[in-house]
């Protein structure tokens, strides 16, 4: 049931991502219509959540589909206050592709069977430190998309006032994901405590974490000195991300991690890559686009 | 100054950022080390790395003086940086303070030793000796708690995909595989069902012909099935008796017989391959390494064993002694290539010969064995012949290698060599094949539901036991189903401890995963156990004098970090934060 759920949620999120497409080359729809699908998508998914948990017993993030399942439910609710409050039709599609991808290579990528939940997980720790990544993860994913918006923009010399307004939004993301990133990794430590006996093993899932804080807290300091090129640690703060969060199975070490979801046999990465394609073609089409000077001015008042 | 231009620069901005940045990428270097224990001895545990912390630690002291104010922001700035000092700190603490190492401990014994762990070879070794614990762990009891085992449910295999679903049988009798290309439906369960194989015929045309045969001497008769044919082989070569083990037999006088079917006696083993159409029988032979015709495989037989169990929890193969159950042939096959393979060749289920297909190089080559139960010293087996012109006989396999064939009307008891053996015919069935038969089961069986997979290639209908190893293909060779059941899962893991003081015994505590016991200084936590037995407990132990300060740092940069958020940041060039 809670899988049915989950499906209807991200059918609703595709037709969130329709919508909101519609509305960019149509401003006459009101943006309520995209973001009021986008809600009933996430009360849809809230509700299998609290469904599954039941079932389990347990806060239901215990296998590799349930932690996507629950980050793209916190996703969702981040793009949903975000483009509640900033009107940006193109920059909320693309994250809504971000989303629905995210989802789609969950549901169909993943084993969704529920798993009874390993003596290492039964700790309280792991609700609060999975939910602390998962607004983090939520914050600096739709930072990610606003930053790439923001970078072509600037690179096509166009609209500084939406520059401004993106660069300002992409800050206020980083702003509100760091203390959750922060605290995901100290109560990822108090849990490895409880658990393994250490804080800290030197594993590389730790590290990739660590790294990850690190690239934010470089970019909150550089913010401060207005430099532009800072926000290009968006891009490689997402990149960072997605290792932490799929790239560590498939490294050499990974076999030595006490967290890779590694099981023998070639890694699938395909549906990552095809997740990533549309952000990785908007960005080199647009930058040919800047190269030949031929970019268009309507462009930006759609974005 | 220079030691002014030297302050000037440690405690800038730029420079928290370029070591933030050193530190970043020599992590990234560690994480992509292959070998994490070395990544630890050149990177993590270097004195260099360890230097980045100790400027990281004076940078954001001087961040802290230099920016000193009485404002809500400076407080939350002051936690942040003042929280990572401590953190740093806390870890450093208990780098150089701090003991740990694995006591393993026996159920019902104590220890005090402490070992360590080797990551390379993942074992543990003692510390040196005067490495131990103020006291002994005493170890009462190791137990798991397990969660109520799951229901059963159909596993859907698809060759296309490589991929293997589970389907739940709670969603009623009718289930759709998810790729919907198949429509499964339920059309009778049992409780408690047990497995048998039956001969039965076919039709009336001589393809596979057998006989049933009540047989014996001395008062003492068996009643079973002597098969003629096997595909390929001259019949005369295939002597195979299949008969109700248990008839007129006491269990002495089996493991006597077993005792001389290892010896390759009365055994012999049959191979076919669909390559070549090359197929012969071999004797049993344990010294040598045998050729199988032309068909490029060598084989050589290891043991003999009176019966194999497979747990279809663990996969694991268990050979048991005794009754001889389930016989089997342990044999190595050696390809063209040089490429080995190892396993088992089974007698039964379902005589008179099990296709056991193997995988890879070696996925043409049937392989059966025949498993004669001995009947005597004089005589090896009897067999049913089928020479030129249809006609049968049966006959006794003399241990000089001849045979002694008599003509048979059924019903009609006839002499066989040697002396008092008598052998009558009760049944003569042309084409026949052993079937399985699902059979409801008093006691001792297992679940069964009798399932119809409907496809492109019609319906096709079958018994599925449950945790059988063999499932049903559906003709098209891309479905294949299996009715399981997992075993149920673990949930906690529990030491039961005593603390030993100067001999006398001390507190008692359960040490779990995720929940571990301080007793003095040291933090015990549940790490590893015997898997097998359950027979003894791997406890870790930690003393470190960091954790507070560390736990203190945590808090002040979480909060610190909350309040920087919460704050806002005065203009950029007022030189405050």
């Amino acid at each position: 049931m809670d899988i049915l759920l989950t499906q209807t949620a991200l059918y609703l999120y595709v037709g969130a991502l329709l919508l909101m497409l519609t509305r960019s080359v149509q401003p006459r729809l009101t943006r309520w219509v995209p973001l009021g699908v986008l809600l009933l998508g996430v009360l849809f998914q809230l509700v299998g959540i609290v469904l599954r948990w039941r079932i389990l017993e347990w806060t239901p993030v215990t296998t590799l589909y349930e932690v996507m399942a629950y980050l793209c439910c916190g996703l969702a609710i981040v793009i949903l206050f975000t483009f509640w409050k900033y009107d940006l039709p193109w920059v909320a599609s693309l994250a809504l592709v971000l989303l629905s991808g995210t989802l789609s290579y969950a549901l169909y990528g993943q084993d969704t069977n529920i798993k009874m939940v390993v003596p290492a997980l039964r700790s309280h720790w792991m609700a609060i430190h999975v939910s602390a990544w998962c607004f983090s993860y939520s914050a600096f994913s739709l930072g990610f998309v606003v930053v790439v918006a923001l970078l072509v923009l600037r690179r096509l010399d166009l609209n500084p006032s939406m520059q401004e307004r993106l660069s300002t939004l992409f800050y206020k993301l980083v702003l509100f994901g760091f203390p959750f990133h922060t605290l995901g990794l100290i109560t990822g430590a108090l849990w490895a405590k409880n658990a393994w006996a250490s804080p800290w093993f030197h594993d590389a899932k730790e590290w990739t974490a660590a790294i990850t804080w690190l690239i934010y807290a470089i970019y909150l300091h550089l913010h401060r000195k207005e430099l532009k090129g800072a926000d290009w640690l968006g891009i490689l703060g997402m990149a960072s991300l997605v290792f932490t969060f799929f790239g560590v199975n498939y490294i050499p070490s990974a076999q030595q991690s006490a967290h890779a979801y590694v099981s023998p046999g070639e890694p699938n990465i395909t549906p990552l890559f095809l997740m990533m394609t549309p952000f990785v073609a908007l960005m080199v089409g647009l930058w040919a686009l800047g190269f030949w000077k031929i970019g268009d001015k309507r462009i930006t008042s759609a974005i | 100054m220079p030691w002014k231009r030297l302050l000037d620069i440690g405690r800038s901005m730029t420079f928290a950022v370029i070591l933030l940045s050193i530190l970043a990428i020599s992590a990234l270097v560690g994480v992509m080390w292959k070998d994490q224990e070395e990544a630890k001895e050149w990177i993590y545990h270097a004195w260099w790395f360890k230097g980045i912390f100790v400027f990281l630690i004076g940078d954001l002291l001087l961040a802290i003086v230099v920016h000193a104010d009485r404002t809500w922001r400076y407080a939350a700035y002051f936690l942040t940086h003042g929280g990572m000092i401590m953190t740093l700190i806390g870890f450093g603490i208990g780098g150089k303070f701090g003991m740990e190492g694995y006591l393993m401990i026996d159920v019902g014994k104590h220890a005090s030793q402490l070992n360590e762990l080797n990551l390379r070879t993942n074992h543990l070794q003692p510390k040196a000796p005067d490495q131990k614990l103020p006291f002994e762990v005493f170890l009462e009891r190791f137990h798991i708690d397990h969660y109520p085992p799951p229901p059963p449910c159909l596993v859907a295999s698809f060759a296309d995909t490589k991929k293997e679903v589970k389907i739940s049988l709670d969603r009623g009798d009718r289930l759709r595989s998810p790729d919907s290309k198949y429509q499964i439906e339920v059309l009778e369960r049992l409780a408690c069902a047990e497995q048998k194989f039956v001969v039965v015929n076919r039709s009336d045309q001589v393809r596979n012909p057998a006989v049933q045969v009540r047989a014996g001497r001395n008062g003492r008769f068996f009643l079973g099935y002597l098969f003629a044919a096997f595909p390929g082989i001259p019949v005369t070569q295939t002597p195979l008796l299949v008969m109700d083990f248990k008839y007129g037999l006491d269990e002495p006088a089996w493991k006597k017989r077993i005792q001389e079917a290892r010896k390759g006696l009365e055994a012999s083993l049959a191979f076919e391959d669909e390559n070549t159409g090359e197929g012969n029988v071999l004797p049993v032979d344990f010294n040598r390494e045998q050729v199988l015709g032309k068909t490029g495989y060598r084989l050589r037989m290891l043991r003999a064993v009176a019966g194999v169990k497979v747990d279809m929890a663990t996969k694991k193969t268990e050979e048991l002694t005794g009754l001889p159950t389930n016989p089997a042939l342990r044999v190595e096959i050696k390809a063209s290539d040089g490429r080995k393979h190892e396993r088992y060749v089974f007698a039964q289920p379902p005589p008179p010969f099990m296709e056991q297909k193997l995988r890879g190089p070696f996925d043409k080559l049937k392989l059966g064995y025949n498993y004669a139960p001995p009947l005597g010293k004089d005589f090896t087996c009897v067999m049913l012949n089928s020479g030129d012109g249809r006609k049968f006989s049966v006959a006794s396999l003399l241990p000089s290698g001849k045979t002694h064939a008599v003509s048979f009307l059924l019903g009609e008891e006839k002499q066989l060599q040697p002396e008092n053996f008598r052998i009558q015919v009760l049944n003569f069935l042309p084409d026949a094949r052993v079937e399985e038969k699902i059979m409801p089961a008093e006691t001792g069986g297992r679940p069964a539901i009798r399932i119809l997979a409907n496809g492109v290639l019609g319906k096709v209908e079958k018994w599925l036991m449950l945790n059988a190893e063999r499932g049903m293909e559906y003709p098209d060779h891309n479905l294949a189903l299996r009715y399981v059941q997992d075993p149920p899962a673990i949930r906690q893991y529990h030491s039961d401890i005593r603390f030993l003081e100067e001999g006398k015994m001390g507190d008692a505590a359960t040490v779990s995963v995720n929940d571990p016991v301080t007793h003095k200084k040291f933090a015990f936590y549940q790490i590893d156990y015997d898997k097998e037995q359950g027979q003894w407990s791997v406890l870790k132990v930690v003393a470190n004098p960091g954790t507070p300060v560390l736990f203190t740092g945590f808090g002040m940069l979480f909060v610190g970090v909350v309040g920087m958020v919460l704050t806002k940041p005065k203009p950029e060039g007022t030189g405050r934060i």
